[in-house]
């Protein structure tokens, strides 16, 4: 009797399992091999399944082909694509290229996540993958190392135009991997539990571990992230961390997700090898205006963006007198287009500091050199300030030829020579330095 | 006369092309491996960034790096002294006010000339699988008058450049020398004065 009933269970729990797994024409084959539909939607899931909303989902589970799941992805990204102006799909190509950095572990050899890895922490179907996918690198990760009482935190945190905290994403190491906080609230008792190293935790504990994170967590951000996700009150966890709405649109935009435009294009420093000089408008790019200088005026640029090649000499000829020439390219300066001619405003700074006392006589001298347009561009032309130039004794009045003055003024002595160029409006400089020995 | 024949030699001494030197490594493609600012502190509480230092990885080749030293208008950051007020709903925000430094650092290094390249390519060693010192260093050096000049396994020696402010010395540059020849980075003594009246 007590056999023939265990049959009987027997039999249902095998009718049942039947009807589980033999459900559904997509659905496995026997032998645990998938179909290629199902191959089809679980692998689009894999990349994909938390920027996939509830309705898409189900869309994706009616599909009985492989056909069928291609053209759900194709509408997919086709309402998410930002600007279908473009062949390129903005959108697909932002997150596949997060999904690329997921899999090659960025955080991995990050300074601030070194050795984080998103393999450990549940890969692609991990929270830590989830709020990558969704946003990217976060502007600032915090860690803060386990204490006495409290696990190991690591808070990423992502901000807004206003400088505000948008999210506070906290991650605490429980059990070998990091959990992600969601119970963010004033009741600070119950999140203090979730991130203590003692489980249970006894309450006449929790203000232990309140005392050692207050102590540790200098700047209040570890605190915050337990009390407060967001800055903005209606900002929640559960929302950040749904699917985005794709059909959402800002300004006649389609937005994806706040963080969707806020990659940055690569950028190199400019090596001094390309010929093209440009012309921009003053005060839209580089150098600081002068007060002097209408706002309308243009600049030629040089091909420098912060210094001003040329060769100085100093020397000294006989009867101990002291020489020096610059010489400068005209295509090396930057002009400033007034009227019909070209400006520049070139301040020069000669500082012979004694190698003995240290003390420095600095002599100065400003200079404009006015220039046809043409001439200023040309590759041929030069300028060359030399004894004769006009300069002017630091902390005096006193102005006369270079030749005059820095042979009257300064006294025999082995002297370490600084010359400092700079552009008066664009604050381009040079800086050459010599030993002589009068 | 004599005068401009020697000027004339300097010119095509100085801004005639070197033909010895190889054309500039190319970076464009390479991965950022690592970067550095070349800064200066007057102050405890006052930077000055100069440049920045980044070395490039070969994507297609993975023991080959270049660094490159770069150059740009001097930009000074005062530390605002921190109100010690704890607000929790605004902790943090702290943080993205240092990202419009990261941003003007961005913009800066954007804006930036190389003055130096360093190529080398790394070796494993054998036993202990770990990187060996390059056995050769190939050197790009733009001298303060344009030209490039190359050298292969010379040592880049930086000095700091320092002045006397007040009643100390604040180191306000550095110098980049390969022999005899030097680039050199500062701040202008205009934005030392302004630096100074800031703190009065």
């Amino acid at each position: 009797m007590r056999n023939q009933f265990l049959g009987l269970k027997l039999c249902g729990l095998f009718a049942i399992l039947s009807v589980i797994l033999n459900c559904g024409g997509a659905h496995p084959k026997a032998g645990g091999a998938l179909t290629p539909t199902v191959q089809a939607q679980k692998d689009f899931l894999e990349n994909y399944q938390f920027l996939t909303t509830k309705s898409e989902k189900q869309e994706l589970n009616k599909c009985q082909t492989v056909e069928d799941v291609q053209k759900f992805t194709e509408k997919f990204w086709q309402i998410r694509d930002s600007d279908p102006n473009t062949p390129e799909n903005e959108c697909k190509q932002l997150i596949d290229g997060r999904i690329n950095e997921i899999k090659n572990e960025i955080l991995l050899r990050n300074v601030n996540t070194f050795g984080v890895s998103f393999g450990h922490n549940g890969g692609l179907n991990g929270e830590m993958a989830r709020v990558y996918l969704l946003y990217g690198m976060p502007d600032y990760m915090l860690r803060l190392p386990s204490g006495r009482t409290y696990s190991e935190m690591m808070v990423w945190m992502y901000g807004d135009e206003k400088e505000h905290v948008l999210f506070r994403f906290l991650f605490y190491r429980k059990y070998g991997k990091f959990s992600l906080f969601k119970n963010h609230g004033p009741f600070i008792g119950e999140a203090l539990k979730e991130i203590s190293n003692s489980n249970p935790l006894a309450p006449q504990y929790i203000q232990m571990v309140w005392n050692e994170l207050s102590m540790n967590d200098i700047d209040g951000n570890f605190r915050a992230a337990l009390i407060q996700f967001s800055y903005y009150p209606d900002i929640t966890i559960d929302k950040a961390l749904k699917p985005p709405d794709p059909t959402k649109t800002e300004n006649g935009q389609k937005v994806y997700n706040r963080k969707f435009n806020q990659q940055a294009d690569s950028i190199l420093p400019k090596s001094a090898d390309n010929p093209k000089t440009q012309t921009q408008p003053f005060g839209s790019a580089q150098g600081k205006p002068s007060a002097q200088t209408q706002a309308a005026n243009k600049i030629i640029f040089s091909k420098y963006n912060s210094s001003i090649p040329g060769y100085f000499y100093i020397g000294v000829a006989g009867e101990h007198k002291i020489a020096f020439y610059l010489i400068l390219r005209f295509c090396d300066l930057d002009w400033e287009i007034v009227n019909d001619s070209a400006e520049c405003a070139l301040s020069l700074e000669i500082d012979f500091k004694n190698r003995q006392t240290k003390e420095s006589i600095i002599f100065l001298s400003s200079n404009k050199i006015s220039v046809s347009r043409e001439k200023a561009e040309s590759q041929d032309n030069f300028v060359i300030f030399s004894n004769k130039m006009l300069l002017t004794k630091k902390s005096s009045d006193l102005t006369e030829t270079a030749e005059e003055m820095i042979n009257k003024e300064l006294p025999n002595g082995n002297y370490t020579v600084r010359a400092f160029l700079i552009n008066s409006i664009t604050q381009k400089y040079a800086v050459w330095q010599e030993e002589i020995s009068k | 006369m004599s005068k401009w024949l020697v000027v004339s030699a300097l010119l095509f001494g100085v801004f005639g092309a070197n033909a010895e030197t190889p054309p500039l490594p190319d970076i464009n493609g390479w991965k950022i491996e690592n970067q550095d600012k070349i800064h200066v502190k007057t102050f405890s509480d006052t930077t000055t960034y100069l440049g920045f230092i980044t070395t490039y990885q070969n994507p297609e080749k993975s023991n080959e790096y270049i660094r490159v030293y770069a150059r740009c208008l001097p930009k000074t950051i005062i530390r605002e002294k921190s109100k010690g007020s704890q607000d929790f709903k605004d902790a943090g925000s702290i943080l993205f006010k240092k990202r419009e430094k990261k941003d003007f650092l961005t913009e800066l290094f954007g804006k930036s000339d190389i003055f130096i390249y360093e190529k080398w390519q790394t070796e494993k060693d054998l036993r202990t699988g770990l990187d060996m010192p390059p056995h050769s260093v190939e050197v790009w050096f733009l001298r303060q008058n344009g030209e490039w000049i190359f050298i292969a396994d010379q040592k880049i020696i930086r000095e700091s450049i320092s002045e006397a402010l007040e009643d100390q010395t604040a180191i306000t540059g550095q110098k980049y020398s390969l022999g005899a020849a030097y680039h050199i980075l500062s701040i202008s003594r205009n934005d030392l004065e302004q630096i100074l009246q800031a703190r009065r």
